[in-house]
Formats: structure tokens, sequence, C-alpha cells
């Protein structure tokens, strides 16, 4: 329990999203997308592990997911961030060794770069792909 | 001179059969199919199934998987073929040894199968840059369906065609 | 120096992404010096179809064929993941006897993916008479499979509030036969193997530590091959895990006779599951009423199973309508693969392939 009252600390919006029905434990809004290292470092001081990076294209914005969870009991947090899509995220890799190709394959779909990544790259997608596929705004051309 | 070697005796000359060297080239091409070890997705496990103690591949004499196409001269696409795969895929074409065959095995491999629609990364169909010998459909297809395939194409290279 | 101008110094060997033992189309690029191995680098996407565009053009249950073809050896854990995603945002309970057809499907699939892993990772070292033994026993999990779902590999069975069809009685009968010959096939199996050639190309390579598996978000037998207790049945008891009475096997070194060794084991707890959920499956309906057209109602869900890899979460979001806004798969071996730059290096060439191959790794899984 010590790392949510450790978000208390940083400006962050308690969402209203529960176990039983959305399979999150606990899940917050950062205000600052900046402070992700600060708290991924505790979280990892913690013992928790992180689970997955994910975003989710929300039309006017790009949400980032960051699902941490723990080895002893499972104890999924999740925290939001909304960045523009222009903007950049910084990279968690400092921290967590697993969030280079998480981050890499938000990059590769998302087109979101992270700053401080030390190999960012297009992870899945064939060579030669044009903009982002999971942009909603991205539109295959059929052939 | 002539008249002399006629006088030699063939002992078992009922046992010597004349045939066109098209056809015995053929005839053994077609006992001896070589698949080159090359699996993309689902299809894959049932070609190793197929391979297996069950259905053991080697009772048509196409159960030498080889691990290199240098090796190989049936080439059994067995999966999904995606864009960044294809040219690497067209590349080991290439590099098996001619005669060759190509056998589409599964649905993907036919047409891009469920991924045929708003899947950006599928080749919809490995005929669009192989010529395919045999199509086996199935998603997977079973290994039976693996093994009459290829009994379909002997029966092609038997014809010569 | 002079001599040694005009020759290269640095040598890459190019793995894949066309390799028998890669399974699939993974592809490593590897920097060595003789034999040995001094960096490596991962090349992923040769199998990337782009399923996670394609779901937003799919409705809910045109996704359900789709999950059995990412990792095929442990399908129906796959489509676990994803009803159950479902069936937590419609608020749907299956019912008992379709909880424990679930548990036995369930655990069956896993074993069949762990005699597959274990015939091939066998294969690649060089042994070819287990891959014989062990797809001999799997054929028998694929009789059962296509006796029940009509399908031996991909097998669309898992419904929202159930499956989609009942146990038969030559089910039953069939996996009595099975559980009566597993255990010895699996005794056998490591007798046979485990001699001094085998042992010397195994033990003590490719070491994985408890920092490691933290920091790599590592999973399933990896994670547990190192030490880390981490089952989701155990940890998140989902369905009806809690009920049944099996051991978590771990590794103490986390090399790769560990995590070779941990799934063996795991494939005897998996029948001892097996053996309690066949005594006590209870008579029943097998699937609970679900709507004919899927809607989730607004908002964001995740669900994870410990499939036979690890940690699988399916994370769906859904806007009302009756396609997913977003689909996305926390899937194990992507993570797990992810460590492998780092264990190969100072390791020979020839030890490349017992160390990939004891991660376990399905390639359309990780590239989707």
């Amino acid at each position: 329990m010590g790392v949510i009252t450790l978000l208390d600390n940083f400006e962050a919006e308690k969402l209203e999203l529960n176990y039983a029905k959305n399979g999150f434990n606990h899940a917050y809004l950062l205000k600052k997308k900046e402070d992700i290292v600060k708290i991924g470092k505790s979280f990892k001081d913690e013992g928790y592990f992180l689970e997955t990076i994910t975003a989710v294209d929300k039309k006017d914005k790009i949400r980032l997911i960051y699902i941490f969870n723990e080895y002893s009991k499972v104890h999924r947090t999740a925290l939001y961030m909304d960045i523009q899509y222009s903007e950049s995220a910084p990279s968690l890799t400092g921290v967590f060794p697993s969030a280079d190709w998480f981050e890499s394959e938000v990059y590769d779909f998302f087109g979101v770069r992270f700053e401080g990544h030390p190999n960012l790259k297009r992870l899945l997608t064939p060579e030669g792909m044009e903009g982002y596929p999971l942009l909603k705004s991205w539109g295959e051309k059929e052939d | 001179m002539v008249k002399e070697l006629e006088k030699i005796e063939v002992p078992y000359v009922h046992n010597v059969k004349f045939a066109i060297l098209e056809d015995v080239l053929n005839w053994a091409r077609k006992n001896s199919l070589w698949p080159a070890t090359f699996g993309l997705a689902c299809c894959a496990i049932e070609m190793m199934a197929a391979g297996a103690s069950r259905f053991d591949l080697d009772r048509f004499g196409a159960g030498v998987f080889r691990p290199s196409p240098r090796q190989a001269d049936l080439m059994i696409v067995a999966g999904t073929v995606t864009k960044k795969m294809a040219p690497r895929v067209k590349t080991l074409y290439e590099q098996m040894p001619a005669p060759k065959y190509v056998l589409a095995l599964g649905a993907c491999a036919i047409s891009g199968g469920v991924f045929s629609k708003n899947a950006y990364g599928v080749v919809k169909g490995v005929d669009s840059f192989l010529p395919v010998d045999v199509y086996v459909p199935g998603c997977p297809p079973r290994p039976e369906a693996l093994i009459y395939g290829l009994l379909e194409l002997q029966k092609k290279i038997k014809e010569g065609r | 120096m002079e001599a040694e101008k005009g020759i290269q110094k640095d040598f890459y060997v190019n793995m894949g992404p066309q390799h028998p033992s890669t399974h699939g189309v993974l592809r490593i690029v590897l920097k060595v010096e003789g034999e040995k191995v001094i960096s490596s680098e991962t090349v992923l996407g040769y199998a990337h179809r782009g399923v996670e565009k394609m779901a937003e053009s799919k409705t809910y249950i045109q996704m359900m064929p789709v999950m059995d073809r990412f990792d095929y050896v442990s399908s129906m854990l796959f489509e676990w993941a994803y009803v159950g995603c479902m069936e937590k945002a419609l608020g749907i309970t299956p019912p008992e006897r379709a909880e424990y057809i679930r548990v036995i499907m369930g655990e069956l699939n896993r074993i069949a993916s762990h005699l597959l892993w274990a015939g091939a990772f066998l294969l690649d070292l060089g042994a070819f008479t287990p891959f014989l033994w062990l797809f001999d026993a799997r054929e028998r999990i694929m009789d059962m499979f296509e006796e029940v779902t009509g399908q031996r590999m991909t097998n669309n069975y898992f419904k929202i509030g159930g499956v989609a069809d009942d146990l038969t009685p030559e089910f039953f009968r069939m996996l009595d036969d099975f559980l009566k010959m597993i255990r010895q096939r699996m005794e056998d199996t490591e007798t046979l193997i485990e001699s001094i050639i085998f042992l010397e190309r195994v033990k003590d390579i490719g070491f994985i530590t408890k920092d490691d598996v933290r920091d790599y978000a590592l999973t399933g037998p990896v994670a547990r091959g190192s030490g880390v207790n981490f089952d989701l049945r155990k940890n998140e008891p989902y369905s009806i895990y809690s009920r049944f009475d099996f051991d978590i096997p771990l590794g103490e070194k986390g090399d790769c006779y560990d995590r070779y060794k941990v799934r063996m084991k795991e494939v005897i707890q998996s029948v001892r599951i097996i053996e309690q959920a066949a005594k006590a499956i209870p008579e029943g309906p097998f699937a609970e009423k679900a709507p004919k057209i899927v809607k989730l109602p607004e908002g964001e869900y995740y669900f994870a199973v410990e499939t036979s890899r690890g940690l699988l979460g399916v994370y769906l979001v859904s806007d009302g309508t009756a396609n997913p806004y977003r689909f996305k798969l926390r899937d194990p071996a992507f993570s797990n693969l992810s460590i492998l730059d780092k264990l190969l290096p100072e390791n020979k060439i020839s030890d490349v392939v017992a160390i990939l191959g004891s991660i376990d790794v399905v390639i359309p899984e990780i590239d989707r």
C-alpha cells in the first residue's frame, strides 16, 4: 500500500475503476508527465514490475497507460497519462529495461517518441511502413 | 564384328525395361521429395505433427525435412506470409535448386485466410509472388490433408506437369 | 598491425528469419568472435499481421477465432483471456459445469503446449526420440479436442457465458486413458534424455536472476525457473482454480535446465488438476444465455490468465458500439523474449539455440 499513499505526493486524479469490473486495483490519471519516472522508481523499490505500456488514441489526444503489478500478490495499478499527438513522453527504460520493447511498440503503433530511450525503432511493422497504424486517422490503402 | 556381338547372351534380358529418361527422373523425383523446414505460423505445427509418429510422412518419401533451402526441392509455405517476410520467402525460393515445387498450406498462404481483410501486415496469398503447385485448404489443414496434398503433388510430378 | 589490415574484425552471424530452431520467423543478429557471442540484436515483426488494427473493424464475436491464431499451441487459454475479459464487462458468470470444462480443457492445452515445447526443444538439441514420444502423447490430446470441439488446434470452443458444446462420455474415456499413460511417458522421457550430453548443453548456461525477472517483466515458467513464485492460478485465482490442490514447481538457479525442469513438472501438476476436476465436475448446463450481438458497456476492461508461457492480459476499450475501440494483448512471450539480448553475450553459438529454446516463444503471439 506504500505506493498508493506515495501517489498522493504527485498531482494525480483517482479514476473510478475497480477490480471486479475493470481488472485494475487502482487507476490514476497523472497530470504531469515528468512524474512518471519518479513514480516508476518508487514502484520498483516497492517490488513492482512493469506489466505493460500501451496507448489509446482518444481522437483528440493520446492516452498512455502504464500497468504495474506485483509478483507476491496481484495488485494491478494502472497509471494514465494524456499527451498531445506531436508530444513526446519520458522514457522508463532507465528504471525498467522491459520498457525498451514496450515503448518501441507504442512508438511503432502510435508515433509517440520517448525521451531518453536508447534505441527507439519501429519494432513490428514492415519495412517502409508509412504512418502509425493504430492511430484512428490512419487508413490502409486497399491493395 | 556386328555378328560377333549378336552372339553374346544376356542372361536377364527380361528384367531390363526401357523407358523415356524424363519419366524415370520424374519417378525418382516424386518419391524423394525433400521439404524445407519452413514454418511461419499455426500450419507449421500441423506440418510437424505430419512428420511425427502418428502420421509419419516418411512413408511417402517426403519426410526428410531439410533445414536449408539449398538442399530442398519442396517448399511448404505453412502459415501467414507477412509483408515483412514476403521478400525473404522469395529469396528462400530462389535459393532452392530446380526442379522445385511449392505447396501452399492453409488458408493464410492461399488467400490470407482470417487476415484477408483489414490486416495491414498480411500478404493475401503466396501465389501473388510464387508459382504454387498444390493448394491445401484448412485453418490449419489436418496432417491427412497435407499428406493428400503431397500425394497430389507426386501425381503431378509423375505426369511431368 | 599491418598484417591485419584488410581483415574484417567484426563478424556477424544472421540467424533467421528462416532457421529451424528459431521456432518460426524470429531473426537474431549475432556479433561473434570465433565461437563466442559478443552481442546480439533480436529483430521482430516477421509475423506481424496487424491484428490490433484489424480488431477495430471486427465485431467482438468475429475476433473470437482470431484469438486461436495468436498462440496456436495453447489456443484455448488465449480464448479464455478474451472471453473472460468480455464476461467481466458484461457481468456474466458461466455456470459451474462450464467452469470445470474450461479448467479441464485449459489444462489439457497447457500440457499439449509443454509437450510440443519439450519435443521441439530436445529436437533442437539433437535428440530425436523424445520428439516422437511426446508428439504421440500430444496426438491423444488432439483427439480429445477433436471429439469435443471438432478441431485439432484452433478450437474456437470458449463462448461468452460458457463453452460451445458439452463433454461427451467418449471424451472422459479418452481422458482416462490419457491420464493413465502421461505420467509414465514423462518419466520415461526424462530418464531417456537426462544423460551427460544433454545436461552439459543446458546446465549452467543462460542464467536469469530474480532481479532480471522483475526488470524484464518475465512471467510463466521463465520466471518460475528462477525461483519467482508467480502463477496467476495461485496469485489471482480466476475461474475456480482456488478449489484445486496443486503445486507451483520452482527452479533454483535460473539456468536453462531449471526452466526445462519446471515445464516438465508443470505437466504433472496439470494432470493433478485435471484428475480433480474430472472427479468433481457437476451436472448442469454448459453455457449461460449470452447476447447474440455483443456490445460491451462503455469503458475499459483488463483480464489476465496464466497461459503456458506466462501472464496474458487482454485489454479492451469499448465505446459502446459492436466493435472494440482498442484491442491490446499483453502477451507473455513478448516480455520473455526481451531478455534474450542480455542472456546471449559470452555464450557459444551452439548455446544460443538452447537459451532461445528454453524461453519458449511462439512468434505470431509476439508479433501479433
